[in-house]
């Protein structure tokens, strides 16, 4: 990993996930690359808390690799999938005797 | 429930609540202790998996346990102490081996499908799907993209087995890294365990921390509300054992169950009338050794 090496953005929004990679060039390169998260473990444990607490809003992070900002979009991604799942269930599990 | 005089546990729920203090986590107890308190709680336990048998039978419910962990990790030992009192009938054990080459061309969860449980089933899987996610990421025997293809299909996947009735229950054994190195020294030393261990296991401890970053990923992208992980610390396998299966029938509402007394009745003189036996010189009994 260079010193000018690229950073990876990850954007949580209402309308979904999506992944950039941040240039040398780009205007917030430094504060991105300070700020962003290197090992996949904390990578990890950054979803975990965002997940415990209940941080469904949008928001960005930056990683250093693709691999881990791939993970973290992932999981991100999967919890919605999960909450539509879940949501879904207790719509076909509804019997109309009280609200969902 | 149903009342007895072995093993009256109770509710699988409850089993852990009316547990002792175990001899097995206190450091003064002594080993003939500890094996005393370990044989007579094993013994009730399996008293309760016996009525948790009879309630997947009675119930016709589908059960799958996965058990997965490092090499020596344990998987094998508990899932003895679970089968040794079950019928074979309805608790059977799934330990695949590698897949065949028509199965590699094969949906990767395939030759899996055919292994579930059907009513009135439990089925044990001594490693699993999630084979992908360790050894075959660690090892190279399946591409990053085949990997996060199974990341993000897994936990679908599993989402529809237990929508179809099926009760998935996973089991992650946590074995540190000494003493596992101390079972495979006691597995080379001892000619009755040497077939377990592969030249792949020993690969695999060379890549400890590869194997420790795939289970952190295939932790945190499969525990589902559906089917969640459970870690068992291995590193005392009688101490896992014991964990292990009381765990697994507190997850399992298996109450109401009554096993049946039944009085062997005498036999009628007048039915053993009409048979003699044949000489025994004529049958080629087995030579009487010992």
């Amino acid at each position: 990993m260079s010193h000018h090496a690229p950073v990876f953005r990850v954007r949580v929004s209402a309308a979904g996930v999506t992944l950039e990679k941040i240039k040398r060039k780009h205007p917030g390169y430094r504060g991105a690359r300070k700020r962003a998260i290197l090992r996949q473990r904390d990578a990890i444990e950054l979803f975990r808390a965002l997940k415990a607490g209940g941080a469904h809003a949008g928001g960005s992070h930056d990683f250093h690799f693709l691999e881990t900002a791939r993970t973290f979009a992932m999981l991100r991604l999967q919890a919605r999938e999960a909450a539509v799942q879940d949501n879904l269930d207790r719509i076909l599990a509804y019997d109309g005797s009280a609200s969902t | 429930m149903g009342k007895e005089k072995t093993g009256q546990l109770g509710h699988g729920a409850q089993v852990k609540d009316r547990l002792p203090v175990s001899p097995l986590s206190d450091p003064a107890a002594s080993k003939k202790q500890r094996n005393r308190f370990y044989l007579r709680r094993l013994r009730k336990l399996h008293v309760e998996l016996v009525k948790m048998q009879e309630w997947i039978r009675q119930e016709g419910r589908k059960v799958l346990v996965i058990f997965e962990g490092r090499d020596a990790a344990g998987k094998g030992g508990v899932i003895k102490r679970i089968t040794q009192p079950l019928s074979p009938r309805i608790c059977r054990v799934v330990a695949l081996g590698t897949p065949s080459e028509r199965q590699k061309t094969q949906w990767y969860f395939q030759r899996y499908v055919t292994e579930l449980p059907a009513a009135g089933e439990m089925t044990l899987f001594d490693r699993s799907w999630y084979n992908r996610a360790g050894v075959e990421r660690v090892m190279g025997f399946c591409t990053a993209a085949e990997h996060l293809e199974f990341l993000r299909t897994c936990p679908e996947f599993e989402r529809m087995l237990v929508r179809s009735g099926i009760t998935l229950i996973k089991y992650w054994f946590s074995v540190s890294d000494e003493e596992q190195e101390r079972r495979f020294r006691d597995r080379l030393a001892d000619p009755t365990k040497r077939w377990k261990l592969s030249p792949m296991d020993l690969e695999s401890r060379n890549r400890w921390q590869d194997y420790s970053r795939a289970k952190d990923d295939m932790l945190v992208h499969t525990d589902i509300a559906q089917a969640r992980w459970y870690v068992v610390n291995s590193d005392n396998k009688k101490r896992a054992h014991l964990n292990c299966i009381t765990h697994l029938l507190g997850l399992l509402p298996y109450q109401g169950v009554s096993i049946e007394r039944i009085k062997l009745p005498k036999r009628k003189p007048e039915l053993r009338k009409g048979y003699e036996r044949p000489p025994l010189d004529s049958q080629n009994f087995v030579p009487e050794v010992y």
